[in-house]
């Protein structure tokens, strides 16, 4: 107890710090008073009685002090006085506080904002997923005949109920298939993020429902499941206002039913990133009855995600998997009875890779963390620097009385202060650029609420100190080490002392940072060179003038006796009554529609040519089928090469044609004309013979790197099978995008009761795939030029304080007749040195991390000498710039004055 | 003022909780009061009692107030708490003790 009284008044004696000590004074005050009057009694004087009294107290100042310390204040006291010198000293420099605290904000912000990032990404796993490092996903990996082998995360059902039931692996497994669903109707309809997982995910999680209850086994039995669903908690609030009446309602997704049991924990997402809306048992999936069983097929038209929680070492728990595929596995993929089965961590995706963002993250984090390396060093030069010249006013100090430990403390104060001030502008910074940067890297991860949490918070201010207490600590040591009454018995120009070795220190920092700055810049140009690069590719067709409608229209009444094709001819009329509206649409130039266009879906269909022998096979026997309608290539921009392109005329009642693109034209007919030759599509017997009327240029149906397939463009009124879900496509005559609002008004009066509408260019739909490059372009691009910066001002500093310090020496030389250019070659020459060995080790280093960064990268390789060789010349010119300022003011030193300062 | 001498060491704590369980008082009152008390034995080195009053309320021992005296000048009062009361009780039993101990050690012959 007494411990925490005491605590207390010492903390109410420093709240009321200057209270207490007017009481003390006035309590000491009357104590002389008394002992005045008592001396006065005995017969002294009063005068004389005063001062007796004063002695025999034996000096209120000090006893005052004592008190003050026995309050328990006087630490604080003292600290109080070692600021308001700090700040005193800064406040005579504003210019160095002002630079040193601006860069290190830069650099702190940067590893903050960075910091947050990858700590949701990497560290800490998604939203409640204890241990996350225990959970993994399920790939199997193939060796196929032809040698390539081919990874996938999609596992049938029945490998989850064979993992679940027949192995020991996991504590707990389950499956589950993320994908997007519509919620509302018409115009409004949007779609949401749902996921159909098996409720042993929750149990994997072992999260509670804020709501309600998780759906159970009983009701996710195939093949069939209860049509129930979880709400997410986001969706919930946004959507359903948080209503706590909505368990037991019955919401409408993808216009199916599903009763509300629950609702999940707030920010739970699974094991994925996404916020998700719904929770749907994996027995809910449509599935088509032609399939098959699809609980028991090992090649499901639907199959899953497979996450479990290890319950033993990964390579045990992938031994076990991969004997039991090979064991169980039923069907004719030979390749499967060799397959292998891997665990790898939730930050893989399906493919079994780590996502480019994920690297670009991490590299950014790195980088962010050499910028702060560079400020450091930066400051740490300034502040030697800074030190060096108040070595005189240190020297007095001693002399005064200070200790060595004061002079440190006082040194460091000041780094201290200046690195808290950077922190706190860093946070301000992370909290802003923080948020830019993860929506730009990765906005469909959901993040925490604020880009600056409680951990971001405590790694800044373990940084931040450290920082400001090493930086501080260098140049206190190295400046309060030497012999006091030589650096007071010095002139003020003195750098003899020791100065060769603090030359060499500030020297060595200078070059850490021209290299880093070097490999910094270098990254940059090598990420801006990708984004050029992938914005320039050739993909087969514009993606800045071309829009993608995808437009759903309400199901045909199922009273219809034929509903299939009532519904499909119905809707092809609504189509082409839009296409013909679209048409007339101000600055559009063309408008066409298609059935698994470029970026909207892949489908793939086999192909035999009537009268050849030899069967087609891998690749050569299969091609990706669009059904194109008129004006199909023209408003796409792919180049038709040969022949014509789909024409109105291509109805169901005319002759069949077929434009194939070059690679099909070439793996089909090598050597010869491919025009007016006849291929079949499809396998069914009574499909028949289309004809080539025309060659396309090949284009990338789905993603920037992919290689040339086959490709067939049938006449999209030719087919009815491939007409429902078709896109419609709208070239515009300049950006597209600015189209959207018009057509939008176009299906609102014409086709008021479509069920859903979206509008996005082929560049929107590109967008994922360039957003690493882009990001990775523009935060190194930022960082380099910060640290460039930097260095800078550093170099520009450290020069100015050189040409200070040797103000004398230069007046001797200039009076002695030293040239203008010599002077200037003297100042500069230290300085170039410097910044050579810089761009030398820099260059060393960018081509020693080039493969870490290759993966990174667009095609293009690390190593490219003329990049390098720019940045390195850029960055001499920068050097140059920064010392030729100083250097030239150290030609107009006055030699008079120069020799008379002293 | 010869034959005054200067407290003994670590004992100024106790004499001012022994003062101060007579009545509330004065710094400097305190400082007489230890004067009075011990027959002009002991003068108490008047600086000192500041510091060491700090430390007795720091530990909740004292509680001080502002009053007026007789005179009708400003004071600060301090007073005795009740865990001032109990240190009091156990710094004097350690004190006879301690006598008693150094006693027998003089005795020895």
């Amino acid at each position: 107890m007494s411990k925490l009284t005491g605590w207390l008044y010492t903390l109410r004696s420093l709240v009321r710090r200057n209270a207490a000590d007017r009481e003390m004074a006035d309590e000491i005050a009357f104590h002389i008073e008394r002992q005045t009057r008592k001396n006065e009694a005995l017969g002294l004087s009063v005068d004389e009685a005063r001062r007796r009294a004063l002695q025999e107290f034996g000096g209120t100042t000090r006893w005052r002090e004592e008190a003050r310390r026995a309050r328990g204040s006087a630490p604080v006291d003292l600290i109080e006085r070692d600021l308001r010198q700090a700040v005193r000293g800064l406040a005579r420099n504003p210019a160095f506080a002002l630079m040193t605290t601006l860069t290190l904000a830069l650099a702190i912000g940067a590893n903050a904002a960075m910091f947050g990032i990858v700590d949701r990404l990497l560290l800490r796993g998604p939203e409640h997923i204890a241990e996350p490092e225990q959970v993994v996903r399920v790939y199997v990996t193939r060796t196929l005949s032809n040698g390539n082998v081919t990874t996938s995360g999609l596992q049938p059902y029945v490998l989850y109920r064979g993992v679940r039931d027949h192995t020991s692996a996991f504590s707990a497994v389950a499956t589950y298939l993320p994908l997007d669903l519509r919620v509302g109707v018409g115009l409004d309809a949007r779609l949401v993020h749902a996921t159909y997982a098996t409720p042993d995910l929750f149990t994997l999680a072992n999260v509670h429902p804020a709501l309600g209850r998780f759906y159970t086994t009983e009701e996710d039995a195939p093949p069939h499941g209860e049509p129930v669903v979880v709400l997410g908690y986001g969706y919930w609030q946004a959507d359903l206002a948080g209503d706590s009446a909505i368990v037991g309602r019955v919401v409408t997704l993808d216009d199916r039913r599903f009763r509300v049991v629950g609702v999940a924990p707030r920010g739970f997402t699974g094991v994925e990133r996404a916020p998700i809306a719904a929770w749907l048992p994996m027995s809910t999936r449509p599935v088509d009855p032609r399939a098959g069983d699809w609980t028991t097929s090992w090649r499901p038209a639907t199959p899953g995600i497979l996450v479990g929680r290890l319950a033993v070492s990964n390579v045990q728990a992938a031994a076990q998997l991969t004997a039991l595929v090979r064991r169980e596995y039923e069907g004719p993929d030979k390749a499967m009875r060799t397959a292998n089965v891997r665990v790898l961590p939730l930050s893989y995706d399906v493919q079994g890779t780590e996502p480019r963002e994920l690297g670009v993250a991490r590299l950014l984090a790195g980088v962010a963390i050499v910028m702060l390396l560079v400020a450091a060093a930066n400051m740490t030069n300034l502040t030697l620097a800074r030190a060096l010249s108040r070595r005189r006013e240190l020297g007095v100090r001693v002399a005064l009385g200070a200790g060595r430990w004061t002079l440190v403390r006082l040194m460091i104060l000041e780094t201290v202060m200046i690195s808290l001030l950077g922190g706190l502008l860093g946070l301000a910074l992370a909290h802003w650029g923080g948020a830019v940067v993860r929506e730009a890297l990765m906005p469909n991860v959901a993040w925490d609420e604020l880009p600056v949490n409680g951990r971001v918070l405590a790694l800044t201010v373990a940084a931040t100190l450290i920082t400001g207490v090493v930086v501080g600590l260098i140049p206190a040591l190295r400046v309060s080490g030497g012999d006091v009454a030589l650096a007071l018995r010095a002139g003020r120009s003195d750098s003899a002392g020791g100065g060769q070795s603090h030359g060499r220190a500030r020297a060595s920092l200078q070059v850490v940072q021209l290299t880093l700055s070097l490999v910094l810049l270098f990254t940059a140009g090598l990420f801006v060179r990708s984004l050029r690069d992938v914005q320039q590719l050739d993909l087969g067709y514009d993606r800045d003038r071309v829009l993608a409608v995808d437009i759903s229209f309400p199901r045909p009444d199922s009273g219809a006796t034929s509903a299939r094709d009532g519904g499909v001819m119905a809707n092809r009329a609504q189509y082409e009554d839009l296409l013909a509206r679209f048409e007339r649409v101000p600055r559009v130039a063309s408008a066409s529609i298609a059935f698994s266009s470029p970026l909207s879906a892949v489908n793939i269909t086999k192909l035999r040519i009537p009268g050849r022998d030899s069967v087609l096979s891998g690749k050569d026997g299969m091609a990706l089928l669009v059904a194109a309608g008129p004006h199909y290539f023209e408003t796409v921009g792919t180049r038709i090469l040969r022949g014509r392109g789909i024409e109105i005329s291509d109805v169901s009642s005319a002759e069949p044609v077929v434009v194939v693109n070059e690679t099909m034209a070439r793996a089909l007919w090598p050597g010869e004309d491919a025009i007016g030759r006849c291929v079949v599509l499809g396998v069914a017997n009574g499909d028949a013979c289309a004809r080539v009327v025309g060659i396309a240029r090949d284009v990338h149906q789905m993603t920037l790197k992919e290689d040339a397939l086959n490709q067939a463009y049938v006449p999209w009124g030719q087919d009815r099978r491939l007409v429902g879900g078709s896109v419609m496509l709208v070239r515009g005559q300049s950006d597209a995008s600015r189209l959207i609002p018009a057509l939008t008004e176009v299906v609102r009066r014409s086709a008021p009761g479509v069920r859903s509408l979206q509008i996005r260019s082929f560049e929107e739909l590109l967008d994922p795939q360039v957003r690493p490059w882009r990001v990775g372009a523009t935060v190194f691009g930022l960082f380099g030029a910060i640290v460039v910066l930097v260095a800078a001002i550093g170099l520009f500093s450290v020069v100015s304080y050189l040409v200070t310090q040797r103000t004398h020496e230069l007046g001797v030389r200039i009076a002695l007749g030293a040239r203008r250019g010599q002077v200037l070659r003297l100042i500069m020459g230290g300085a170039l040195r410097t910044a050579l060995i810089g761009a030398v080790l820099g260059g060393v280093l960018s081509v020693a991390i080039g493969p870490t960064l290759q993966p990174l990268l667009f095609d293009n390789a690390a190593r490219d000498p003329l990049l390098l060789a720019g940045v390195a010349i850029g960055l001499l010119a920068v050097a140059v710039v920064a010392s030729a300022w100083p250097a030239w003011r150290a030609t107009r030193v006055d030699p008079l004055l120069a020799l008379r300062s002293d | 003022m010869a034959g005054q001498s200067s407290i003994v060491p670590g004992t100024l704590e106790m004499l001012v909780l022994k003062t101060l369980s007579l009545e509330p008082m004065h710094g400097w009152g305190i400082g007489e009061r230890i004067q009075q008390l011990s027959q002009d034995v002991f003068a108490v080195n008047q600086g000192t009692l500041y510091p060491a009053l700090e430390r007795l309320q720091r530990d909740g021992l004292i509680t001080a107030e502002w009053r007026v005296t007789e005179n009708n000048r400003r004071a600060r009062y301090y007073g005795i708490t009740r865990s001032g009361l109990r240190r009091l009780e156990t710094e004097r039993e350690q004190w006879e003790r301690s006598v008693r101990a150094v006693d027998l050690i003089m005795r020895t012959t």
